[in-house]
């Protein structure tokens, strides 16, 4: 197994190599398990205390910094959302007949997105760790900042979408775009992670990256010539997959295009949202990773040496959720812990194994090697559209068709104003835009990358 | 020790978590219904102990809402099949796709008889699953797509609000294939959708300042904002006082690969680590450990609830697959006068799930789910084994307490 990865060397100042510890900062309410959205429902806060019970019975918590997150405040979260949608969320109760029908339908709260109690100070937690966490990195006073209360990348900025409320990863970017040129999102949750894509369609300072099952599958958005627009165009990044990836074939996509992703975009800090609904077994999600094979991806992006936010996300088979993010504190302080798992509070969830590591599934991988030479030449093509940044240590350039000397001096000296404020409705087509590559449509008709068509039927 | 499965376990013939691990005959009840619960709450009567902990009362509440719910909705057994005809394509097609469908289900590893035509009985069985779990409404939409530049992005699942308002075309299904369907409706919307279209404009994007270089002084301001360091929260290790200090420090431990006990590897080998293991947490923690709340984790939360209150919470929810999940609560709260909604979830998260999945593992369960909410069914098709099994497994434990 090509283990830890190493990434292109740049000079940090976040400091420490590869392999040596970290300054690492864990946010974690104590409070947080006993949220609870419902009978039957598949999210599970409580999924949260118990990873938390496992690294503090590693004794993780001896290389850590551990504290216990300021709830967001109605003004924090309106940073993003809309005054109507947070003012709903703070006064909305668990009980059914308080609440407004229409509101309710207005901001999809209802099935998926159950009012329960405590609701806003579910959220609070959540996204008040998110924004303690990129303080954090703004001040310097950590190498690697962990919160896995966060991660809900589907919440949108009017509505609620996917048992996601608070959107508390904008929240943070929006905290960290103070300090940082160019923040690097990277979403390794089986679902797309739209609602992050979608607030930072349109601006080439963040750039997201979402690795994702596609096709018949929750939310829908993510097809591989998704790519932003406006200023935001080639900022975009959809890695769609099809069921059953394995740990081998995902690190080899995902060490391929992060590569590239850090020569050409050259981040100034890196979120990476682990949802661990990509794991081998899980309830609702349909990929084959292990713990290790999903723990690469931070390890790998790790080694970059840039401030680095570590975020949840989905996660339905919760043994398993517990699992993943304790080996992943354990790997962002720089520890191989035991595979025996220590006696915790939780012990008898792990059984009969009793075990930190799981075995992917016999199941299909249905990502032929065609369909994933396809995708990441797709994608190395997206990222070939991408102006180099100016003033880089980089001597190697991309064969760029582009005329590079203008782009540059537009990043030298502030940026003109937006232009183009959309004013609503979905994008229009590649068409518009005077930088339009026709290649790209071609592309598109060349071969069908999609395993699955059904995604076309009804 | 807990107190609650210990005593159980030297007591009772049969463990009270799952309520699998039966030696009592089974009854014929009055009303029928899922033959495990009925048996365990014959066995938790009949079991004097239990009686002497007034462990009748579950069984009694149990039946009344058995009779009351189960009954008028065992007409509607057949709605799985009644259902296929009203599909695309006509009876013909498909009777034949689910005669296919059957012979997948029956014998998934079997090479099919016409591997040609797999492909295109896949994109059958999904077409259909979605004409069934969707009503016309929804496949007309989708239908129309939302043309590429004019309309807003598609909500599909705004819908589900809607079908659950107009409760008509799904009743409560009693069979374990309708109940997961019924439950796959939650998640319809997540499993189920058309591409959809990112949102541009005002009402979809974050406010991105352009970039400039902050002045040298911004740090520095920063830091001193209390507005801004508040956001930190509050520091819970390394305590008050002390500096953090990684270089020494072992982390990663497992868990000791022998120990000393008369029986290593059994239950009480575990829970006896487990204890020694939080006691051992208590004193490097210190203060931390009761902030953390490790002394609400896992059984030591039954240690704040009577036996007979755990034998209630037991049987209400035997009472969930049949019940709408959203009343559960309700009930349980109604019956359990003495818990707040918090204790009874805390209880349900920390005890009867970890639990459930204890007794899954002494069942050699392949699946064992620590999450599902209706595993009930699993263990009713498998009753016979599973009994004798467990019990087996019982007598070893009553064995090597007693002894």
């Amino acid at each position: 197994m090509a283990a830890s990865g190493e990434g292109a060397s740049l000079a940090s100042a976040a400091g420490g190599e590869d392999g040596r510890r970290r300054r690492v900062s864990y946010f974690y309410e104590p409070s947080i398990g006993d949220y609870y959205y419902g009978q039957g429902h598949p999210m599970k806060p409580h999924r949260i205390r118990m990873a938390h019970s496992l690294v503090v019975h590693y004794g993780l918590h001896r290389l850590l910094e551990l504290s216990r997150p300021y709830p967001a405040s109605d003004a924090d979260i309106r940073r993003f959302h809309s005054d109507d949608y947070v003012a709903f969320l703070a006064s909305a109760t668990g009980n059914p007949a308080l609440l407004d029908a229409r509101a309710v339908k207005r901001f999809n709260v209802g099935e998926d997105c159950p009012v329960f109690d405590g609701l806003f100070p579910f959220c609070q937690a959540s996204a008040g760790g998110s924004i303690g966490a990129a303080v954090k990195l703004n001040r310097g006073d950590a190498d690697i900042t962990v919160n896995w209360a966060g991660g809900l990348h589907h919440a949108k900025k009017g509505e609620a979408s996917g048992f996601c409320y608070v959107n508390d990863i904008v929240l943070a970017i929006l905290e960290l775009l103070k300090f940082h040129r160019r923040v690097l999102y990277v979403d390794i949750d089986v679902h797309h992670g739209d609602g992050v894509e979608e607030a930072f369609f349109t601006t080439n300072r963040v750039m997201t990256c979402s690795f994702h099952k596609y096709g018949d599958f929750f939310p829908g958005t993510g097809h591989i010539t998704d790519v932003g627009a406006g200023e935001g165009k080639h900022y975009a990044l959809n890695v769609p997959l099809s069921d059953g990836i394995d740990d081998d074939t995902f690190r080899d996509l995902f060490q391929c295009i992060i590569k590239k992703v850090m020569e050409v975009y050259q981040p100034d800090v890196v979120v990476l949202q682990c949802g661990a609904d990509s794991l081998a077994g899980d309830r609702l999600g349909c990929f084959n990773l292990s713990v290790k094979g999903h723990a690469d991806c931070l390890r790998y992006l790790r080694s970059f040496n840039i401030p680095m936010m570590v975020l949840g996300g989905g996660g339905y088979t919760i043994r398993n959720v517990a699992r993943c993010w304790c080996y992943e504190t354990a790997v962002a302080v720089g520890v191989e812990p035991d595979n025996k798992l220590p006696y915790n509070d939780y012990y008898e969830y792990f059984g009969p194994d009793y075990n930190l590591h799981i075995q992917p599934r016999s199941v299909e991988n249905l990502n032929s090697t065609k369909d994933l030479e396809n995708i990441k030449s797709m994608i190395l093509d997206h990222l070939s559209k991408i102006e180099h940044v100016p003033s880089t240590q980089f001597h190697d350039r991309p064969s760029d068709p582009e005329a590079p000397e203008q782009e540059e001096e537009d990043m030298d000296k502030r940026p003109p104003q937006r232009s183009r404020l959309w004013s609503g409705g979905a994008y229009e087509s590649d068409t518009e835009d005077p930088d339009n590559m026709k290649t790209e449509t071609n592309d598109l008709s060349a071969s069908s990358v999609m395993k699955d068509e059904s995604n076309d039927d009804s | 020790m807990v107190g609650m499965y210990q005593q159980q376990l030297v007591e009772d013939p049969f463990p009270l978590s799952g309520g699998y691990c039966s030696d009592q005959p089974r009854h014929a009840p009055a009303s029928a219904s899922t033959s495990t619960s009925t048996s365990s709450s014959a066995a938790v009567a009949a079991s004097p102990l239990a009686q002497a902990h007034g462990a009748g009362e579950p069984r009694r509440l149990f039946e009344a809402f058995m009779g009351e719910i189960l009954l008028p909705l065992r007409g509607e057994g057949g709605a799985n099949g009644g259902g296929v005809g009203r599909g695309p394509g006509g009876v013909g097609d498909l009777g034949e796709l689910l005669r296919w469908t059957r012979e997948v289900a029956a014998n998934p590893v079997a090479a099919r008889p016409v591997p040609a035509e797999v492909k295109a009985r896949k994109r059958q069985v999904l077409a259909l699953r979605r004409a069934r779990y969707l009503r016309m409404e929804d496949v007309a939409n989708a239908d129309e797509l939302p043309s590429f530049f004019k309309k807003r992005k598609y909500r599909s699942h705004n819908n589900h609000a809607e079908r659950q308002k107009g409760k008509g075309s799904m009743n409560m299904p009693t069979r374990k294939s309708e109940r997961l369907a019924k439950r796959m409706k939650l998640m319809t919307s997540v499993l189920l959708t058309q591409r959809k279209k990112i949102g541009v404009g005002e009402h979809f994007q974050a406010e991105v300042p352009d970039w400039t270089e902050p002045p040298s002084d911004e740090l520095a301001r920063y830091k001193n904002d209390p507005n801004i360091s508040k956001m930190l929260g509050t520091r819970i290790w390394p305590p008050e006082g002390q500096v953090l200090q990684t270089d020494k420090k072992i982390a990663g431990q497992g868990r000791m690969e022998s120990c000393n006990c008369s029986y290593p590897g059994s239950f009480f080998c575990r829970q006896h680590h487990t204890d020694a293991a939080r006691d051992q947490l208590r004193c490097e923690l210190g203060r931390a450990f009761t902030e953390w709340r490790f002394d609400s984790m896992g059984e030591e939360v039954s240690k704040m609830w009577t036996r007979e209150e755990q034998l209630k919470f037991n049987a209400l929810e035997r009472l969930v697959p049949v019940m709408d999940h959203k009343t559960f609560w309700a009930v349980a709260s109604k019956h359990l006068a003495s818990k707040t909604r918090i204790e009874l979830v805390r209880y349900y998260l920390n005890v009867f799930l970890m639990r459930r999945v204890l007794s899954q593992c002494r069942l050699n369960l392949l699946e064992i789910d620590s999450d599902e909410d209706e595993t009930e069914e699993e263990e009713d098709e498998d009753q016979s084994e599973s009994t004798s099994t467990s019990q087996r497994t019982q007598d070893a434990q009553n064995v090597k307490s007693i002894s």
